[in-house]
């Protein structure tokens, strides 16, 4: 997987969050999915939410905690990066809303990346 | 360093080497893996203490976020002698399931899985760890993978505070 080694000053939220999470992508095989969460987010924050098929599974009931992530870029911390891991069958519960996502976060018009052959 | 992350980093640093002494002294593997999981979930809790999202009461599941987070820092990248980001991600990518193993072994995240501290399976608990033949991390982390992993974690203690 071809990754830039760095983002440009102007980049967009959206772009950055791709660019983490096609950094994540790639160094977990058993990363599924990044869903990228900007509804309702401070205008300098991603939200990621990250499938992931080996987790241990383990009746978590939610809401699920976010870490922090935020990488600095050349000197600057572009965006506020917070990263919640869910199993795929968690994700599943999630957009039924039998479980919660993190505190003030919502599914709605989440934007999916993947790996390039599934894109 | 706030004062949460110098405690975390102190009690893991202890942690690691009680793992290292057992090791050596060919003590049964559940010993000196628990040692490396209390060390390495309390490395990636120090990590997180002094960001917007400090751990919260209980959880284990800190330390393949934190490798995770790792392969995208430029100190860390330097700290060991790599040109590029992608190089630090082909460092790391062998490393996380290694990290995950050792995860595992805490038993809330194990389940009803094999763990390092008490009888297992949860439900009905029968096989204690000293007498578990063989954890499936074992073998990882004596393979060349793990070698490197081990390699890495002695960085990680060394370097912490240039690298956070």
């Amino acid at each position: 997987m071809q990754i830039a080694e760095t983002v440009a000053p102007d980049v967009s939220r959206e772009g950055f969050a791709h660019w983490i999470a096609s950094q994540h992508l790639d160094i977990d095989s058993n990363l599924v999915v990044v869903y990228y969460l900007p509804t309702g987010a401070p205008a300098r924050e991603v939200r990621l939410i990250e499938v992931n098929q080996s987790l241990a599974l383990s009746n978590r009931a939610g809401p699920f905690e976010a870490l922090d992530f935020s990488v600095d870029v050349d000197g600057l911390e572009r965006f506020t990066v917070l990263v919640a891991e869910v199993t795929p069958s968690e994700w599943e519960a999630l957009t039924k809303k039998e479980l919660a996502p993190p505190c003030g976060w919502s599914l709605e018009s989440r934007v999916a990346f993947g790996r390039p052959e599934t894109d | 360093m706030g004062p949460e992350r110098a405690a975390f980093l102190s009690q893991a640093r202890s942690d690691y080497q009680l793992f290292l002494f057992l090791r050596v002294q060919s003590q049964p593997p559940c010993h000196w893996l628990h040692y490396l999981q209390m060390c390495t979930e309390k490395v990636a809790k120090a990590y997180f203490w002094d960001t917007s999202t400090p751990p919260g009461d209980g959880g284990h599941r800190y330390f393949v976020s934190f490798m995770t987070y790792v392969s995208g820092i430029t100190k860390v990248r330097n700290g060991l002698g790599l040109a590029t980001l992608s190089e630090l991600r082909n460092y790391i990518r062998p490393l996380i399931p290694i990290a995950r193993g050792i995860e595992a072994l805490s038993p809330s995240v194990a389940g009803e899985r094999e763990n390092v501290e008490y009888p297992f399976p949860r439900s009905s608990p029968v096989t204690a760890p000293i007498d578990h033949p063989q954890f499936a991390v074992e073998p990882l982390l004596i393979g060349p993978d793990g070698v490197v992993f081990l390699a890495f974690l002695d960085r990680l203690f060394e370097q912490f505070d240039d690298w956070f």
